[in-house]
């Protein structure tokens, strides 16, 4: 069965392509899998294109399968032999599905949204991926959901302060951990709810039924006018696709407060999808601003600490890549994912 | 049906890209809605959702933390499930497509972005900038000219002038005027191309050699200050050439004027750097580039053979040369092979001839009063470059740099006329080249005190009075204006070519912002440098003008009269060559020493 490996990030530098780089090593060490290589968003540059650091660069070698965007072939020193040319549009062209004939660095930029990453998928799989990975890009996650399994990296890019990162990642993976509900009968569904008009009629339905099936998100805003309708949620179901619709729409932190209210009013917040987050990477590197020369420079947080605190606070293994290589985190995917 | 755009600046004040493109999807009668900036990510969502936009439209400026913000709006967008049927395109200062795919948005517009580009993005049809690619095209200076004299007291000066020259000329030759005629009659570029054997045409070429290029030919000896390129180093030069000509594009600097056309010399030395140079000046939007040789090659006679550098200025001039740079140029591209001054002037123009370039250069006056060629050895030299120029059909302009010696400036043209006049009667097409310059005349004589525009106003104001014949001022325009500061020396090659542009000239040559302090090869980034300021000088400048003081007027007057009172002179002596010796037209005094290069070396036939 293939295994279709999603890696996010919580925000620039938190360690994702040398996430991505270590499985990759991994999968191309275990002969029983070929490698499916995808991107949601544009990796494997020199520099950061935002920033101006150096990034590490992603190699590819003979036989694995690619689903990138045509003009990335361009800056890419491994060669692609053209499978399929989809009519999927992105800012560097139409993205292409190719096979490597000969290794080299590859620049990934691929289908940047779910509904064009739920058709390149099954493709990679046509072609004989058998292990897929879907690179992540900055902080964006919605695309995640069309993978099986997702690997978090972490670390002191999305904020130095170990003890506030350690209380963002607890609460990011409880979200994501939350139930699935088998949708009852008596459910009422509804749209996004972005504003308040929304957010009114969703909680009418709530009076009126037993609960309510939101097929999209519900902003932080809505959550807020939930709360203050307050005792009526008692014994009410809400159900969201998945987890990842919760966290998009906000600060993790402020949702994660709003949603345990919510709870603790006696609504019952589910899913219908599981997002399963099989491990978390952690990384002490931080790109730090300086504002006498207006740009970055490379720094670093405690990493022992850093992993010790982090690895205390969530339910899930936790990884230092740079520390320890990626063959036990491969193993964890493998044995999850079968 | 007709699409719908919905458009919506992030940014709290920047929304005036956004209006732009506004107005050109409205023009291209779509249906678009402008929100306001500051609208909150959840409320552009669900305007967007309950609306049925096909299309939205965002713009921000990239700054620090905007990129989180930025991916999360698409996150959010994604969740929404606004993104199943809706495109989203992000626009503002730094955007680029691999930070829009990075951002995951399905188009990214920098600045320049076009409305067709906007459209074609709404329309869901592929942009492709082929479509919008700059037409351009070779433009010949010379052709709307009549080159009819408005100042007949001077045409009747020249004709006499002339007519002196062609026959001093009807009986005389030199090694110069033997090796061109060898080259002509004997040299076959196709054979050249198929690389046939030519053992036998350098046998008797060598013949007419200095001793350098005879043992260069006969005995296999390199010239001390050159070495032939490696065959590695040519395999890379093509592969360079190949990759550099796909992705090649070309750009124009003219604003609302046609004109001037702008050139830039290469002549690095090294055949690599010469062609990343040319590449760079069409990439920049230069017209025409200019081939010069190193100096030591005007005072050798005959060229060597074959793929030559060398550490000095200038690019060796040898069919091999010549034929890559040919080939690498873009169609558009206008190519001078620079024949003046020198021992080998007639058989340059008619190698440049052969190979195919546009425009050479030709003068007698500067390359015997200031540039070291022995003045009957030029004359009859330049007579014959001269008909080699008309039979190829290419247009060479006239120089006029003695006046960088100090020779004044009246002089100088009236040395120029006559070389011109000499032009048209063997049925050529001469450019005529006043100096902007900052010239020794001036710096004595006071005329740029004030400002670098009357004087300059008042070279045209009294070539035009004269003549109808084009006018290209160089080389390079504001010469002895800019210093080692890359900005003072950009800003004032971009003030000149403003001057050029408003007084109408018909092209300019510009240096690149090192150029006079390089102390050795001109820098790339310093080339774009000047063909940036000039492109935005012919922007600032528009249909509009510049106007002199009255002083443009009053020198113009007196250089009138000056080379009037030259022209007379040597009509008079009735012999052209021995009033260069004698100083008529640019004496010891003024800078101006007849050469020695090929002295004694003209003989009767």
């Amino acid at each position: 069965m293939a295994v279709i490996l999603g890696i996010a990030g919580t925000a620039k530098n938190t360690g994702k392509t040398t996430t991505t780089k270590a499985i990759m090593e991994e999968v191309q060490r275990d002969k029983n899998r070929v490698l499916g290589l995808t991107s949601i968003g544009y990796d494997g540059e020199d520099v950061d294109n935002i920033t101006g650091l150096p990034k590490p660069k992603i190699e590819v070698w003979p036989g694995a399968l690619v689903a990138v965007a045509e003009r990335s072939l361009e800056v890419s020193t491994a060669q692609i032999e053209l499978l399929e040319k989809t009519d999927i549009a992105t800012p560097l062209g139409k993205v292409i599905l190719g096979r490597v004939t000969k290794g080299g660095t590859l620049l990934i930029a691929g289908p940047n949204k779910s509904k064009e990453l739920r058709r390149v998928l099954p493709l990679l799989q046509q072609y004989g991926a058998n292990f897929i990975i879907v690179d992540g890009a900055l902080n964006r996650i919605a695309p995640m959901v069309e993978v099986d399994s997702l690997i978090i990296a972490t670390g002191a890019a999305k904020t130095p302060n170990i003890t506030e990162l350690a209380w963002e990642t607890k609460h990011l993976v409880e979200i994501l951990q939350f139930p699935v509900f088998n949708t009852p009968k008596n459910m009422v569904n509804m749209g996004s709810v972005l504003d308040i008009q929304a957010a009114q009629r969703l909680s009418a339905f709530l009076s009126n039924n037993q609960g309510v099936v939101i097929d999209g998100v519900i902003s932080s805003q809505g959550l807020e006018y939930l709360i203050q309708v307050g005792e009526e949620l008692k014994g009410k179901i809400l159900i969201l696709p998945d987890a990842i619709k919760l966290i998009v729409c906000g600060e993790v932190r402020h949702i994660y407060n709003l949603l345990s209210r919510l709870k603790e009013l006696g609504l019952e917040i589910g899913v219908k999808k599981e997002v399963h987050v099989t491990a978390l990477t952690v990384n002490p590197y931080y790109p730090q601003f300086r504002f006498s020369s207006n740009d970055y420079q490379e720094a670093y947080v405690d990493r022992k600490l850093l992993f010790q605190t982090i690895k205390n606070s969530v339910n899930i293994p936790v990884f230092d890549i740079v520390e320890e290589g990626g063959h036990k985190l491969y193993e964890v995917i493998v044995e999850k994912g079968i | 049906m007709t699409k719908k755009v919905l458009l919506s600046p992030l940014d709290p004040v920047h929304d005036i890209g956004l209006k732009m493109i506004k107005r050109g999807l409205d023009e291209a009668g779509l249906e678009t809605k402008l929100l306001p900036p500051d609208t909150p990510a959840e409320e552009i969502i669900r305007i967007c959702m309950e609306g049925s936009f096909d299309t939205l439209l965002l713009s921000r400026t990239l700054g620090y933390g905007v990129a989180e913000l930025l991916a999360r709006f698409v996150d959010l967008a994604d969740a929404a499930g606004l993104r199943e049927n809706v495109r989203i395109g992000i626009g503002g200062m730094a955007v680029r497509p691999e930070i829009a795919a990075e951002l995951g948005f399905d188009a990214g517009f920098g600045p320049g972005t076009t409305v067709e580009e906007a459209v074609a993005f709404v329309e869901g049809k592929e942009y492709s900038p082929q479509e919008n690619e700059i037409k351009k095209e070779k433009v010949d200076i010379s052709s709307p000219y009549t080159y009819q004299y408005k100042n007949e007291k001077i045409g009747n000066l020249l004709k006499k002038i002339t007519k002196q020259i062609i026959g001093w000329a009807a009986n005389k030759t030199s090694p110069g005027v033997e090796r061109a005629k060898l080259r002509e009659n004997e040299w076959d570029y196709q054979a050249f191309l198929k690389k046939e054997d030519d053992s036998e045409f350098y046998k008797r070429y060598a013949q007419l050699c200095d001793q350098v290029p005879k043992d260069f030919y006969l005995q296999g000896v390199m010239h001390p200050k050159t070495r032939e390129l490696s065959k590695d180093e040519l395999i890379s030069l093509n592969t360079y050439i190949n990759n550099m000509q796909k992705q090649m594009r070309v750009k124009k600097l003219q604003h609302t004027r046609k004109l001037p056309i702008v050139w830039n010399q290469y002549g690095t030395g090294c055949p690599f750097m010469d062609i990343a140079h040319v590449k760079a000046s069409e990439g920049w939007g230069a017209d025409g580039v200019v081939h010069f040789d190193p100096s030591w090659g005007a005072r050798t006679e005959g060229f060597l053979n074959g793929n030559l550098t060398h550490q000095e200025d200038g690019t060796v001039i040898t069919p091999n040369n010549l034929y890559r740079i040919h080939r690498m140029l873009e169609k558009s591209t206008l190519w001078q092979v620079r024949a003046h001054r020198g021992l080998n002037t007639a058989e340059t123009v008619v190698l440049a001839g052969k190979i195919g370039a546009d425009l050479t250069k030709i003068n007698i006056c500067y390359g015997s009063l200031a540039a070291g060629t022995d003045p009957a050895r030029l004359t009859i030299d330049a007579f014959h470059a001269i008909k080699y120029a008309a039979k190829y059909k290419m247009p060479f302009d006239v120089v006029t740099n003695e006046e960088l010696t100090g020779v004044p400036a009246y002089k100088a043209f009236a040395g120029m006329l006559i070389v011109a006049d000499l032009a048209v009667r063997l049925g050529a097409k001469p450019i005529l080249q006043p100096l902007f310059a900052f010239s020794p005349e001036v710096m004595v004589g006071g005329q740029m005190d004030d400002n670098y525009i009357d004087f300059n106003a008042a070279k045209i104001y009294a070539l035009r009075s004269i003549v109808d014949a084009p006018i290209w001022p160089g080389a390079p325009i504001g010469f002895l204006t800019q210093t080692e500061d890359r900005v003072q020396s950009s800003l004032s090659t971009a003030l000149h070519a403003l001057l050029a542009a408003s007084l109408g000239v018909d092209a300019i040559s510009i240096a690149s912002a090192d150029e006079a302090y390089s102390g050795g090869p001109i820098s790339i980034p310093s080339k774009i440098d000047t063909l940036r300021g000039v492109e935005e000088s012919f922007r600032f400048l528009g249909l509009a003008g510049i106007k002199p003081t009255e002083n443009a007027q009053i020198w113009q007057e007196q250089m009138v009269r000056g080379i009037e009172k030259v022209l007379s002179q040597v009509a008079e002596q009735g012999d052209f060559v021995q009033s260069l010796y004698d100083g008529v037209l640019g004496s010891k005094e003024e800078g101006a020493f007849p050469g020695r290069a090929g002295y004694n070396t003209v003989r009767e036939e």
